[in-house]
């Protein structure tokens, strides 16, 4: 990967030419000759000051030996209670380690509450993961799809155990944290894997790298729309592409998930859910915590409507009045925020058995 | 008249701000022509400035702009708002030797406790249940009679905050109060700006907390920070002119600056802690004063139109200082 990223800065650096279409195409040709690289070379993404790094916890400091192990428990269907599932089963690659389905199913194909986040881009979320921010950290995130009983439904101590009762993963666990496997290490372990995945070679990343030719004229004027009358940015911050916070965007409607509110009690919070940053958005569909929304075009319909109506709405949501072409613009910016070498990256993919 | 003879008659508050700006007229900006780090308000009202404030003892640009060191030690040049024209993560603490002063922020509605995320009754009548409620504070300094101390923003351990920024989230306790270190002694009014100085503003480099996109307060690129954002939903009782959204900054490059705000403080009481009251009615009516915006603009990649929320927070930052915004709980 990281032989990539220098490859491509040399190509902007030298003005290979050729326009946006051809440089990406040639970065996805190049990319089966290159060895794997370890997880932990990670690109510092657009907009965000300190590196995966820096931004791990000081007690979970990110080596490869944790990644690696994470990695290994993330597609483990072990952690399921009828093995028939692991976090991957929701949080598929292909569509940015999201789930194509509007809600997920868990064990027994039981169905779940909410659309399944992406994964991409966690390492630096200070205000809370899941839909509704009720955990704290990745660390504290992590080992509770397992035990839900909507989604793995596997007890932790018994989780711990069938680790345990595995050689391997006794090995794995001593030599990331010196330890057998217990809960504290499992999240951590996991929180590990999930910081690695970091998306940053979109063209809208290379456009922020300084190459004006990323993006091309309808991309760059759906660009203009985002950071202007569209007014996207009041929640999807130019970079990061999103601002961390908790806003009720229009989806919410009479009866509905209240979101945040569940956890704060607060009149205010009904209907809020966490922004979402936005890179591989075009893979990540369907869209909303819902999943209610199928499409770019239908999420941009959305908003151009100023969301469906209900008075919890945030007042920043309001019909935009956005022309066809502007919309078609605005979703030809929005599929330039996809990065194909981490929807295919082979170091975040399946391991093979111990 | 000379800076120090209209400061003794004058003091800090409203009325003098009103005399400063009388004071001033014909001078262009007091700011540019007083001491370094402290000549003048940042504050622009009515599209001139108002300046003033008591110089400082030392003169150095060091010694009076509490940004102006960095953790080389180095003293950096200032910028046309009289602070650090850089804005440095690590700040150093006062060369001295230090005293604490924990400030608490109450937030108050029509004279009531504020609650974030429930319904608030508004001296104009009506109610607003806040969504959204934040804002920065940074330059703070203490003042002996005419002279001027910085006061540096630290946090439990006594390390200076980074950018010496406070970022104020009315929906988290946490944030509501701080603590300020200076030189040992009792102080009589205290100044600060509500929003960052313009080095601060003008850094468009990706900048860690709270100046990062976590802080809800990132314009787009070009147009640099928002100092305050309000978002909220009016009740139909509630005046009309209220305005439910405001987001205030200061996009037009050296054209306006965040408020500064001088306050006299309580004498008599405990020195290391300051109540420092914020009233949410008075912002709003600011937002809604009856202020000049014609010469009002933002660059691109803002549309044509600006939206109301701009115009609002525009017309705070220009009548901020008309308003009792902050209080210690003197006449000021």
């Amino acid at each position: 990967m990281l032989r990539r990223v220098s490859g491509a800065i040399v190509c902007l650096v030298l003005g290979c030419g050729g326009g946006a279409e051809q440089e990406r195409g040639g970065e996805l040709e190049s990319k089966s000759e290159e060895p794997v690289a370890p997880l932990t070379e990670l690109p510092l993404v657009a907009g965000f000051a300190v590196s995966v790094e820096e931004a791990a916890p000081s007690d979970n400091q990110l080596t490869e030996a944790r990644a690696q192990l994470g990695r290994r428990l993330f597609y483990d269907t072990q952690l399921s209670r009828d093995g028939s599932i692991s976090c991957a089963s929701c949080h598929q690659q292909e569509f940015g380690f999201s789930d194509p389905r509007p809600v997920s199913r868990g064990v027994a194909d039981r169905r779940g509450r909410r659309n399944a986040s992406q994964l991409a881009n966690l390492a630096w979320v200070q205000s809370g993961l899941f839909w509704d921010g009720r955990a704290a950290t990745l660390e504290e995130q992590a080992s509770q799809p397992i035990q839900d009983p909507l989604e793995m439904d596997l007890p932790l101590e018994e989780a711990i155990a069938r680790l345990n009762a595995e050689a391997a993963y006794v090995e794995a666990f001593e030599e990331a944290y010196g330890g057998p496997p217990n809960l504290e290490r499992l999240e951590k372990a996991l929180a590990s894997f999930v910081r690695t995945l970091v998306s940053a070679g979109s063209p809208y990343d290379r456009y922020l790298a300084g190459d004006v030719e990323a993006l091309s004229a309808a991309e760059e004027r759906g660009r203009a729309i985002f950071l202007g009358e569209g007014g996207c940015f009041h929640c999807h911050s130019e970079g990061t592409l999103t601002n961390d916070g908790f806003f009720n965007n229009g989806t919410y409607e009479e009866g509905g998930d209240p979101g945040r509110q569940a956890l704060t009690d607060r009149t205010g919070d009904l209907g809020k859910f966490r922004v979402p940053h936005l890179r591989n958005v075009g893979q990540t569909a369907p869209y909303m915590h819902d999943g209610s929304l199928s499409t770019l075009e239908a999420v941009v319909e959305h908003y151009d409507q100023g969301g469906r109506g209900h008075e919890s709405t945030d007042v920043q949501i309001a019909p935009l009045l956005l022309s066809d072409s502007q919309k078609e613009d605005l979703v030809a910016f929005l599929n330039a925020l996809s990065d194909p070498d981490f929807l295919t990256d082979p170091r975040f993919a399946q391991p093979e058995p111990f | 008249m000379s800076q120090t003879a209209w400061f003794s008659f004058v003091r800090w508050g409203a009325g003098a701000l009103v005399l400063l700006h009388l004071s001033c007229s014909g001078q262009g900006s007091s700011r540019d022509q007083d001491t370094p780090g402290g000549g003048g308000s940042a504050a622009s009202v009515g599209g001139s400035n108002t300046g003033g404030m008591p110089s400082g003892t030392g003169g150095s640009p060091e010694a009076q702009s509490s940004g102006g060191s960095s953790s080389t030690g180095g003293t950096l040049p200032l910028g046309p708002d009289g602070f650090s024209a850089d804005c440095p993560e690590d700040l150093l603490r006062p060369s001295v030797a230090t005293q604490t002063v924990q400030v608490q922020l109450d937030l108050r509605t029509n004279d009531e406790p504020f609650v974030f995320g429930e319904p608030n009754s508004l001296q104009a009548g009506g109610t607003v249940l806040p969504t959204n409620f934040r804002f920065y504070l940074s330059q703070f300094s203490l003042y002996r009679g005419e002279e001027r101390h910085p006061a540096t923003l630290v946090d439990a351990e006594g390390a200076a905050l980074a950018y010496g920024v406070q970022l104020v989230n009315a929906e988290d306790q946490a944030t509501l109060s701080f603590d300020l270190a200076s030189e040992p002694g009792e102080y009589d009014g205290i100044s600060f700006l509500l929003g960052l100085s313009h080095g601060c503003n003008q850094a468009f480099q990706p900048l860690k907390a709270p100046l990062d996109d976590a802080s809800q307060l990132k314009w787009p690129h070009v147009l640099g920070f928002l100092f305050l954002r309000f978002e909220g939903n009016l009740d139909q009782l509630a005046d009309p002119e209220t305005p439910n959204e405001i987001h205030m900054g200061s996009a037009a490059g050296d054209a306006g600056f965040a408020p500064e705000f001088f306050l006299s403080l309580p004498q008599g009481q405990d020195p290391g802690t300051l109540s420092l009251t914020v009233a949410l009615d008075a912002i709003l009516e600011a937002a809604a004063a009856d202020t000049d915006l014609s010469d009002f603009y933002l660059p691109p990649p803002a549309p044509p139109t600006i939206d109301e929320e701009v115009l609002a927070g525009e017309r705070l930052r220009r009548a901020a200082l008309d308003f009792e915004i902050f209080s210690t709980g003197l006449e000021q």
